[in-house]
């Protein structure tokens, strides 16, 4: 869907000389992806550039640890403010420039650098600015052996033409660590719906892993439907099912468990075993 | 529920010894208001609506070769019904005629143990249930309905049947028959490196080699992942499953060396998705495989899973002339 011509790839995968864009769907969605990213590069002594509204942000991925001094440059994005309030990209740009030449300058294997880019997209005529913001960012880290960029986006105030003109100007798109991945399962978290995705076979090898993830999603959840996408889910046994049905007995009351683009030979298993054998478990999407 | 579960069997000869059996139980139940179930063949659906005239707008009609399609679907379907009955306060009544011609062996012993594990299972339902054999069938179905029913309907009068058995005495005694020993020439695979993925592999690469349609495929592979389950989290090893074709039919067997204790359900009555999801796992295995036959003593468990397999017409060279 946001990938028209970026590749996706999970934030812990990206490399010096990606330009990478995350279309978030809310704050949960930018915190997980963006904390991953800032978190993995302090872990590895990476300098990590980060550009926010002001300099006392509670920056992502922190988990209340301060990192190593001059590790972690946050850019306040108050610094751009112009006479007549308005933020001024070139100069946010300009601003961030300097942090990374200073930066290679220094002794960091890998500069890791990250921005929310939708206040650009909020002046007039925002998206030809932003895609101007874009192509100057790309001239500085694409060639680079050293630098990692991620551009955060609101995807709620993305149009269409947004869209394909920033999957046209990014290399790759981001999306979260998965929650396990091995050669035979993948649990990714989602946020929009808020839940997972299933990808692979699921059965009693991994039902472990498979509670572990239910459990931090419902944690993290505030009530409301959990969704499982299992368009790439080829298996799933019966202890899976009963698991399901579980955390939707617990969860009655608040809102339901559903399970999205359910592949046709999962339905005709459902099916034969009889849905009243799963109460709480509801067909979403196809 | 005021009335009690009942589970009578009709023998006759001719039609009219049927009607005879048959019209005071249908008409007992459209008259209180029970929902009436006349579960035939075609032929005897004219002949019940002719014969019952208006009163046959109080009865439902099902064709008994689509009712008795498979013995656990059977049973969950018409258990529901029971329920939701007795739920709405009504009472369930089936007039039922079993299909047993055109059954292989191991087919009617399946269906006869679902006579008899119907006395268990519908307890409490109040289901008031009649059975009609012909007695035109083999002597042997006859015989065993006589111990899978606790009583006998003649006309309008009720007898016990003397050699009527305790429902788990039944079925123990249909298990105590020991399975014919796999063939020499099975696939075997020792599972001793539980990956249950790679055991859904084997079992892939073989099923494809078969006629077995991909749903059924699918149905195999979550019921053997369920058995192979079963087996490494309650069994003993060594754990082996095999695979084979026998006429019309897929086999998979698991084998381990543990004893299911006498508590351990067979998975034969549909589990109460009460209070949460229970264990339903080799109750759902039963739905999943067209037969399940379970073994298991001092020498080990052996759970066979069947699959019927479509004949496929090969076709014949055709020579050129």
């Amino acid at each position: 869907m946001e990938t028209l011509s970026s590749v996706r790839r999970p934030v812990r995968e990206l490399r010096p000389g990606d330009h990478a864009w995350l279309a978030y769907s809310g704050e949960d969605e930018q915190r997980h992806v963006v904390g991953s990213f800032v978190r993995d590069g302090l872990d590895s002594d990476h300098k990590v550039i980060y550009l926010a509204g002001s300099d006392d942000v509670d920056v992502p991925g922190m988990n209340g640890v301060s990192p190593r001094p001059g590790l972690l440059t946050v850019v306040p994005l108050a610094d751009a403010r112009r006479p007549d309030g308005g933020f001024d990209p070139a100069t946010v740009l300009k601003v961030l420039a300097s942090e990374i030449a200073g930066a290679e300058d220094g002794d960091f294997p890998t500069i890791r650098v990250t921005v929310d880019m939708t206040f650009v997209l909020e002046r007039p005529d925002g998206l030809t600015e932003l895609l101007r913001c874009e192509r100057q960012l790309e001239r500085a880290v694409c060639p680079s052996t050293r630098v990692t960029a991620i551009c955060q986006i609101d995807r709620r105030r993305l149009t269409p033409d947004a869209r394909s003109a920033l999957a046209a100007s990014h290399s790759t798109f981001v999306t979260p660590n998965p929650e396990f991945s091995d050669s035979v399962l993948q649990i990714v978290r989602t946020f929009s719906p808020v839940g997972l995705s299933l990808l692979g076979e699921l059965d009693a090898s991994r039902h472990m892993v498979l509670d572990e993830a239910l459990n931090a999603v419902l944690a993290a959840s505030r009530g409301e439907e959990i969704h499982l996408d299992l368009a790439g889910l080829g298996f799933i046994d019966l202890g899976a099912l009963n698991m399901l049905a579980d955390v939707a007995a617990r969860r009655s009351g608040t809102g339901p468990l559903v399970l999205d683009s359910m592949p046709v030979q999962l339905r005709t298993i459902m099916e034969t075993v009889g849905w009243h054998m799963l109460p709480g478990l509801r067909l979403g999407s196809v | 529920m005021s009335q009690a579960f009942s589970h009578r069997v009709l023998p006759y000869d001719r039609a009219d010894d049927l009607l005879d059996g048959v019209l005071p139980f249908l008409r007992e139940g459209i008259e209180s208001g029970d929902r009436v179930l006349a579960v035939t063949t075609l032929a005897m659906h004219m002949l019940l609506r002719d014969t019952l005239g208006a009163d046959a707008a109080g009865v439902e009609f099902f064709e008994s070769d689509k009712w008795y399609a498979h013995p656990a679907r059977y049973l969950a379907d018409t258990l529901a019904l029971a329920e939701t009955a007795a739920w709405q306060k009504r009472r369930l009544r089936v007039l039922g005629e079993p299909t047993w011609a055109r059954r292989g062996p191991l087919e009617l012993l399946e269906w006869q143990r679902v006579e008899a594990i119907t006395n268990a299972a519908f307890t409490g339902t109040g289901a008031a249930l009649l059975c009609a054999y012909s007695r035109s069938l083999s002597p042997g179905v006859v015989a065993a309905s006589r111990q899978t029913h606790p009583e006998t309907t003649r006309g309008t009068s009720t007898l016990a049947n003397p050699g009527y058995q305790e429902p788990w005495a039944y079925n123990a005694r249909l298990d105590a028959t020991p399975l014919h020993p796999a063939p020499d020439d099975s696939y075997k695979l020792d599972i001793d490196v539980p990956d249950l993925y790679w055991i859904r592999a084997y079992v892939t690469n073989f099923a494809r080699r078969t006629p077995l349609p991909e749903d059924d495929l699918q149905r195999l592979l979550v019921a053997v992942t369920e058995v192979v389950t079963n087996a490494l989290r309650h069994g003993r090893p060594p754990i082996t499953l095999r695979l084979w074709l026998e006429p019309g039919e897929l086999v998979c067997e698991v084998t381990d060396h543990g004893h299911w204790t006498e508590r351990t359900g067979f998975g034969l009555i549909p589990p109460k998705p009460v209070g949460g999801a229970g264990r339903f796992g080799l109750w759902a295995v039963r739905l999943l495989c067209s037969t399940v036959q379970i073994r298991t003593g001092r020498d080990g468990t052996t759970v066979r899973l069947r699959l019927q397999v479509p004949a496929v017409v090969v076709p014949m060279p055709v020579n050129s002339a």
